[in-house]
């Protein structure tokens, strides 16, 4: 569609971006369809087109309301409208720039202001992991509706050495190591298996998307140079093949430094590099030609797989329903991959209704929107556990804690699933 | 000249008045005033201009429909039904102002006789919800415009589809409708039976009139049964007249094909990359037979040996339902895909329809006019019907561009005219096609003006389209 960019945003990076990708929108609204937050809310507003057409005239010079700033807080930022759209509008990065744009206009009010900061500076902070220990240790004292965001205290295993020659980097991310740290400690013996070191660089951090979501986009900037700060070194001596990630929250955020910082003469360039060698863990592990013989050899024990879950007794293979990511199957287009590993090490994959909507965690969503977070939640687990399942997979800390919340079934990475087989076969 | 000029001298001024009665009848809820929701309703899929409603309503039944018409009558302010919006003549701008009426909320199927084939369904009932809802009963509703428009909306423009080769338009598939009038009464027309010769066929009258007479609430459209077998196949020809033939030739002897469309080159180059297909860039024709399994293969078997003739290519055969879905999904996005060889752009989307006798010689002489003038033109079309569009892709800031445009599309009225055709086979008037309603219906515009004015004296109802007053 057509738009008129207002003086004050003609001849911006931004305005430019936004109109070049408004260009390709036809408003055929095959987008809207698919929307979840347009399914359960039913306003145009509350869908992508909608939303697009809001940030239009925000581009065109109308002021911008508390009422635009609602919508554009609502979108999940799933980008399930960008995998349905044919004409390949780039809606993230267009809601990215209208939220920039809107943010600037309209002041939130205070509480709103308070809660993103405390989840942006809270979250990222060093003082979060011994929080969480401190929320672990007392869960039986939290209230409900906190105790659901407090998983329950895991068993994390011992990290292989670093003893092989070939090494990749691991983000560790913020949340996640506090959470369920085991993820990490999980994916780094599967990979130790197949002869690739996990190495850490103690000075990286969030990836930025926090803060960057959250209307803080310099300081989620200000993340991403340090962490590419932290990786170059080992990146320039060519001593890692690639950035591996065990959440698709980060990894997303991670493939788009290039992008971001292309204007950044200082980083553009080394962060195009890392954006290049960002993969997510699902895509290294398939990449590697020892995988499936190591799943087979691990199911032929078939007791493996049905010890950690069951009560002991040899039965059935374990099912497990899948849930991608947005930020995986939406984000970064990676599709089965996950599912693929799966099903080469034996487990049963359930039929999962409607696998493409988001589950309603969506980074800081769900603390910040928690009515839409919650009902999302529910038709998720409705529609995961329709196949009856033993375990539930993902591969995003926000969507395991997030489903986990409002399930007794068991939540994991896919990665601890495999971690388990291969450790119990082995 | 009949077309008007969409300027801000003919809108109305909105009554302040008008805007607490619709609020008071529907609630703040479902009464809009919020730019992006009029912007919305005020763009629609053809080259011109938007032209913004003041306000949008979305009412969920047919006395909420009479309610916001008689509040409009009241206050002699234009009401503009709106379906899905996905017409192509400018139908849905407010040109002179007006409240947009949306249907959509109206979305129930309310009735399925499955015995007697037919279905009652809301306005606002999608094509392909209805066919999501009948999918068990083992019927379907054969109308399929590219765009899954509302069937309010289809009634309303007279619409076709892929199918209409064989299964007719909405004028052959609408048996009864509820109408608002322009004074707030509620009229049914027809009745639930295949015929009936009970008077002035009001039904008919209300197909193809564009919101001008009245806001249809309810249709009831004809079903069939899904054919026992159905195949699909591509098949590419050396060039159009060729493709063109071989339809031809194949409905001359009475071949029912189900469907047979017609898509150039260029077009299926931006249906490749929009669509994710990877057909081969010449000139094709897509067919599809329904029948019985012995029946779609003689069919298949007649039309492939006329297009062998014609020195066409093999046939490639869709015959899984996905296959099939996957590849009339790709055409029906046919338009969309042409929009985005040139993003930012606009399409004037011809629509001539001649007796099929004449069809190969239209396209001829307009292939050639494309040539020479050195534009951007896919071609498709239904054209077992004898119906084809040029898409003509043009940049809507450049006044020029856009007179160059019209004017390929006026010397292919001109020409489909002469050879007995019409300036618009389905999409319909609108304010685009205004222009040619004399030369093609003479003094029958005075007759439709005369019918306007008694049923909508004061002209509330989507004023300034099909015909100036
Ligand atoms: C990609 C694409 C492909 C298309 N392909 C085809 C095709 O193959 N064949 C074809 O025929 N058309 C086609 N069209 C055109 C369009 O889809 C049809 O004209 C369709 O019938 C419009 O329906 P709608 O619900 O969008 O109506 P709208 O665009 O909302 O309205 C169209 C007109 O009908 C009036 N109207 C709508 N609802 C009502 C109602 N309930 N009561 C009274 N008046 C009403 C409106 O006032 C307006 O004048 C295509 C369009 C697109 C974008
Ligand atoms: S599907 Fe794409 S082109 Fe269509 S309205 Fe949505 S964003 Fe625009
Ligand atoms: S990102 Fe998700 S929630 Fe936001 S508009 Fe797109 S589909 Fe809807």
């Amino acid at each position: 569609m057509q738009t008129e960019l207002a003086p004050a945003y003609k001849g911006t990076r931004d305005g430019e971006e936004a109109e070049a990708i408004l260009r390709k929108c036809v408003h055929c609204g095959f987008c809207t369809a698919t929307c979840p937050t347009y399914q359960l809310l039913g306003d145009e507003l509350d869908g992508p087109r909608g939303r697009i057409y809001l940030i239009k005239q925000v581009l065109e010079g109308r002021a911008a309301t508390a009422k635009t700033q609602l919508h554009l807080d609502r979108c999940l930022t799933c980008r399930n409208c960008e995998t349905t759209c044919p004409s390949g509008v780039q809606y993230g990065r267009l809601v990215d720039i209208g939220r920039k744009i809107v943010d600037a206009q309209v002041e939130r009010p205070l509480a709103g202001r308070l809660t993103r900061m405390a989840l942006a500076k809270g979250l990222n902070s060093p003082l979060f992991a011994p929080a969480m220990a401190l929320g672990q240790a007392l869960r039986w004292a939290v209230p409900a509706s906190l105790q659901a965001k407090v998983p329950q205290k895991q068993e994390v295993g011992v990290r292989p050495t670093a003893r092989h020659a070939r090494k990749m980097l691991l983000l560790e991310g913020c949340v996640q190591n506090a959470m369920m740290p085991n993820i990490n400690s999980a994916a780094a013996r599967v990979l130790d298996k197949l002869g690739v070191s996990l190495v850490p660089a103690p000075k990286a951090g969030c990836c930025g998307a926090l803060n960057y979501h959250l209307d803080f986009q310099e300081a989620g900037l200000d993340n991403m140079r340090r962490n590419i700060d932290a990786w170059w070194p080992m990146i320039e001596a060519g001593e890692v093949e690639a950035i591996a990630m065990t959440a698709s929250g980060c990894g997303v955020m991670v493939k788009e430094y290039g992008h971001l910082l292309a204007y950044d003469p200082a980083y553009a360039v080394k962060a195009q590099r890392v954006s290049e060698m960002t993969k997510d863990l699902s895509e290294l592990a398939l990449a590697e030609e020892a995988l499936p013989e190591l799943l087979a050899a691990a199911n032929d024990r078939k007791v493996a797989s049905t010890k950690s879950f069951g009560d002991g007794a040899a039965k059935e293979a374990v099912r497990i329903a899948y849930h991608p990511p947005c930020t995986l199957q939406h984000g970064q287009q990676l599709r089965g991959k996950a599912e693929q590993i799966l099903q080469d090490a034996g487990f049963v994959l359930t039929a999962v209704a409607d696998s493409h909507l988001c589950c309603g965690s969506a980074g800081a969503y769900s603390v910040l929107n928690p009515e839409i977070a919650g009902q999302l939640k529910e038709r998720k687990l409705a529609s995961l556990e329709a196949g009856k399942p033993d375990v539930i997979c993902s591969a995003n800390i926000g969507c395991l804690t997030h489903l986990q919340s409002g399930t007794g079934t068991p939540v994991k990475h896919w990665v601890e699933v495999i971690d388990e087989l291969l450790s119990e076969a082995a | 000249m009949n077309q008007p000029i969409a300027s801000k001298f003919l809108r109305r001024q909105f009554p302040a008045a008008l805007q607490d009665e619709l609020q008071a009848l529907l609630g703040v809820g479902r009464v809009s005033t919020a730019h992006a929701v009029r912007e919305h309703h005020g763009h629609d899929e053809s080259h011109f201009p938007d032209a913004l409603p003041d306000v949008v309503v979305f009412p969920e039944t047919t006395e909420e429909v009479v309610g916001v018409v008689k509040a409009c009558a009241k206050h002699k302010f234009p009401v503009i039904p709106y379906g899905t919006g996905t017409s192509l003549e400018g139908h849905i701008l407010a040109i002179h102002g007006g409240v947009s009426l949306d249907l959509s909320r109206m979305n129930h199927v309310l009735d399925v006789h499955a015995e007697d084939l037919d279905a009652v369904v809301q306005a606002g009932v999608t094509r392909k919800a209805l066919n999501a809802h009948i999918k068990d009963t083992g019927l379907f509703f054969p109308i399929d415009p590219g765009a899954d428009a509302s069937i309010g909306g289809m009634s309303a423009t007279r619409a076709s589809g892929t199918a209409a080769v064989r299964y007719g338009t909405m004028k052959e598939n609408v048996l009864a409708l509820t109408v608002v009038l322009a004074d707030g009464r509620i009229v049914k027309t027809g009745r639930r039976t295949k015929k009936s010769s009970a008077g002035y066929d009001l039904t008919r009258l209300f197909v193809g009139s564009e919101g001008t007479l009245g806001v249809i609430t309810e249709v009831t459209v004809k079903l069939y049964p899904q054919p026992e077998a159905m195949s699909a196949a591509v098949c590419c020809f050396p060039n159009m007249v060729a493709a063109a033939n071989t339809v031809i030739q194949s409905i001359q002897m009475g071949v029912p094909v189900a469907r047979c469309d017609f898509v150039d080159p260029l077009c299926i180059k931006a249906i490749n990359h929009h669509s994710k297909t990877t057909f081969q860039e010449k000139p094709t024709v897509f067919f599809e037979f329904h029948g019985s399994e012995s029946s779609v293969k003689e069919q298949a078997e007649t039309v492939q040996a006329i297009a062998a003739d014609q020195g066409a290519e093999e046939f490639q055969w869709a015959t899984k339902p996905e296959e099939r879905s996957k590849l009339w999904q790709a055409r029906h996005d046919a338009y969309l895909a042409c929009l985005q060889l040139q993003p930012g752009s606009r399409i004037i989307s011809t629509d001539v329809c001649v007796p099929i006798s004449r069809l190969a010689e239209c396209l001829e002489e307009t292939e050639k006019d494309i040539t020479a003038s050195g534009r951007l033109v896919p071609v498709l079309g239904h054209i077992g019907d004898g119906n084809f569009h040029l898409c003509i892709i043009i940049d809507p800031n450049n006044p020029d561009d856009i007179l160059v445009g019209e004017q390929m599309n006026h010397r292919l009225v001109e020409r489909a005219i002469a050879m007995e055709g019409t300036c618009t086979g389905e999409h319909g008037i609108g304010c685009g096609k205004m222009e040619f309603m004399d030369v093609e219906h003479g003094d029958g515009v005075d007759v439709m003006r005369m019918i306007k004015r008694s049923m909508d004296p004061d002209n509330i109802m989507n004023p300034g389209k099909i015909f100036a007053m």
